[in-house]
């Protein structure tokens, strides 16, 4: 018994130090900004914040080290475990060179802000971002690319061949599509899809961004930066006022279209490139995602319009578009103020921004919500649960759904579906009733809540250095669970608690 | 004379500082503008802040964003009034502070319902400078010895093959 909690231990051990090991080389890339821009502050932060990172991961492989060399099995239990334990352990080694730039208030807001970023929700605390260094701008955009594909997914691509149980602590982070066979082909072809992409859209932007008058090491800058954040449905912008800086109807539609593919599966990508663009429009989610699209725009459109906010309706399309997208996209980047919503949008805007948000993207992309496949999937189950009653008991049907590949509709499918979406709903309820005892209207907690259960990132003004501690831990957790869909942090949650049970039994013995 | 003299001294000291305050309730904060959107909305407003990031000109009309820290807000203006600036806030640098007045529009129908102030008028308070941040020296020295300690733990790991040999005791 003993022997095995111990050979649990190096196993999550030494894959954890792994996985924040391979996050610690990331550094590197603001070190190197900050060499090339001559920020020498910075480039101390970051070279403080990589040894201690890579130190904490050298420690954890060492102490786990058996582990290769036994060969061990990556159990289901592990990969949970390992996934939670390293974005625990990475939000806070990642915090440092925030709480180092002096432009955070405390390391709390550092670490909300880190969590903000690997989970692509895109909320920020980091205070007076118009004079933040190259380097710290690199990293916080970083951040939110890496934390778009995953850690773990990271980590694989580079694993040594041969790894038992890769799968595993694929799951683990949320992801469970399979590209080819194996995880590690898998990872890398997720990376191969992000960086075609990462070159085409940066580009898009670094032209457009010349176009509109900015220069050209900036305008590179930026699209760098806004293409990560996109591309991750992040929401993360380099300046206060987010994609509002730019003033601009054609930077705002480049960004729409990456924060769409970004929204989309990895699976529908792959499959596209392979030639089947029927996937398209066969793909359950995808059909999904252009109803919830279509019937939150046209809503929000018709009670702005009547409530006379826009002047026109050409104004009137390119603000409520772009930001019922950005929500149901979980993207978070906002063209209009945050305290807009609650002022001008009034309590059926909110309503549509909370629903859209609650729903989020695709699975197995870089966005968040409780998915659009788990949406077709319960509604696709309801309407099979009517068309039974309505059919003779003798008529037996095999009801399926289209995601990749035809799926039989099983009641399990239907089942674990629901299951998620209840504990996003559980988690939402209480971040509302959390917001209502801070002192928030009703409307505005639930916006809030939405935002980071969804990993969104738009804000309706709650979220500030100034607001309740409380919140900012409550938010931490939220986007946390929300990212890794529950399980790994209800698996870290269950082996904990189980060691310390077994270590409190012993101690009264 | 003289005692007339104190007596007018005596009264503008008395009257400046309300010149003063009636003259800085003229400029409204940029939070002020977008929590009251409708009271301001196509009146002229006066705002006072540090230009950020850079100017985008296009054309005639130039963008510049206007940071008075309690929020950021687009200003409309001539190019050839923007090109007065002269710096633009950012990590090295911080801005002009200008005072711009302008029609505040809480969703211009020209500029695609965006939240913006088409300016009128511009006026340099004060000139930017150059921030000058010093090197940390503790800073540095935790760096180095940091990186120092990292760099031995990784060659002691690699020296000693922990790795493999843990991978033949295992195979």
């Amino acid at each position: 018994m003993q022997n095995s909690t111990l050979h649990n231990f190096e196993i999550i051990s030494y894959y954890t130090g792994y996985i924040i090991l391979g996050t610690a080389v990331l550094m590197a890339i603001p070190i190197l900004t900050a060499l090339a821009f001559a920020e020498w502050d910075p480039l101390c932060d970051f070279v403080i914040s990589m040894s201690l990172t890579m130190l904490v991961g050298i420690l954890l492989i060492f102490l786990g080290r058996q582990t290769r060399a036994r060969r061990a099995d990556v159990q289901w239990k592990h990969g949970f475990v390992i996934a939670s334990l390293s974005w625990i352990f990475l939000t806070a080694l990642c915090a440092v060179p925030y709480r180092l730039s002096g432009h955070s208030a405390s390391f709390l807001d550092s670490c909300f802000d880190v969590m903000s970023g690997f989970t692509t929700t895109g909320l920020v605390l980091t205070q007076d971002l118009d004079h933040l260094s190259n380097a710290l701008n690199m990293w916080r955009h970083l951040l939110t690319f890496i934390g778009g594909q995953g850690m773990v997914v990271l980590a694989l691509t580079f694993l040594a061949k041969g790894t038992n149980g890769a799968y595993r602590l694929y799951v683990g982070e949320a992801k469970d599509i399979e590209l080819v066979p194996n995880v590690k082909g898998t990872a890398r072809i997720i990376w191969k899809i992000s960086f075609i992409y990462l070159a085409v859209g940066t580009a898009a932007l670094w032209l457009d961004g010349l176009l509109i008058g900015l220069k050209p090491v900036s305008a590179f800058l930026h699209a760098l930066y806004m293409f990560e954040s996109s591309w991750s449905t992040g929401g993360f912008a380099p300046m206060t006022q987010n994609i509002m800086y730019y003033h601009s109807l054609s930077y705002e539609i480049i960004t729409i279209v990456i924060f769409v593919l970004g929204s989309f599966n990895f699976g529908l990508h792959y499959a596209v490139w392979q030639g089947n663009r029927k996937e398209l429009f066969k793909n359950i989610e995808i059909r999904s995602f252009f109803i919830t699209s279509t019937a939150a725009c046209l809503m929000a459109l018709a009670w702005l319009m009547k409530r006379g906010v826009y002047p026109d309706a050409l104004s009137a399309f390119r603000r409520i578009v772009f930001n019922v997208l950005s929500a149901h996209t979980t993207t978070g980047l906002g063209s209009i103020y945050a305290r807009q919503f609650a002022l001008d949008w009034g309590d059926f805007g909110i309503m549509v921004m909370v629903i859209v948000m609650l729903i989020g993207g695709s699975a197995c992309s870089t966005a968040g919500g409780f998915k659009g496949l788990r949406v077709g999937v319960i509604m696709k189950g309801i309407v099979k649960e009517v068309k039974k009653l309505l059919t003779s008991e003798r008529n037996l049907r095999v009801y399926k759904f289209h995601y990749i590949k035809e799926q039989p509709l099983s009641d399990d499918v239907v089942r674990s579906a629901s299951l998620i979406v209840i504990c996003y709903i559980i988690l939402f309820s209480i971040g509302t009733m959390l917001g209502t005892t801070c002192g928030y209207s009703l409307a505005q907690s639930a916006f809030e809540a939405a935002t980071v259960t969804g990993n969104v990132g738009l804000s309706i003004g709650i979220t500030s250095p100034s607001m309740p501690a409380v919140l900012k831990i409550y938010d931490i957790i939220a986007m946390f669970m929300g990212r890794l869909e529950f399980l790994s942090v209800f698996a870290l949650i269950g082996y904990s608690g189980g060691a310390v049970i077994r270590q409190c039994k012993k101690v009264f013995k | 004379m003289q005692k007339s003299i104190q007596i007018i001294f005596l009264a503008l000291l008395i009257v400046l500082p309300f010149t003063a305050r009636a003259y800085a309730a003229d400029t409204v904060e940029i939070n002020q503008l977008i929590e009251q959107e409708n009271r301001f909305n196509r009146t002229q407003v006066v705002v006072q802040g540090e230009a950020i990031g850079e100017p985008m000109e296009r054309g005639d009309m130039c963008w510049v964003n206007l940071n008075d820290g309690t929020n950021a807000i687009g200003i409309k203006m001539k190019t050839s009034d923007a090109r007065r600036i002269a710096m633009f806030g950012n990590y090295r640098q911080k801005g002009d502070t200008v005072r711009v007045t302008g029609t505040f529009y809480k969703a211009c129908a020209e500029d695609g319902g965006e939240t913006d102030i088409h300016a009128v008028s511009l006026e340099i308070i004060s000139p930017g400078r150059v921030t000058e941040r010093p090197l940390d020296s503790r800073k540095a020295a935790a760096a180095v010895s940091l990186a120092v300690l990292t760099a031995l733990c990784l060659a002691a790991l690699k020296h000693k093959k922990i790795d493999r040999l843990f991978q033949r005791k295992g195979g």
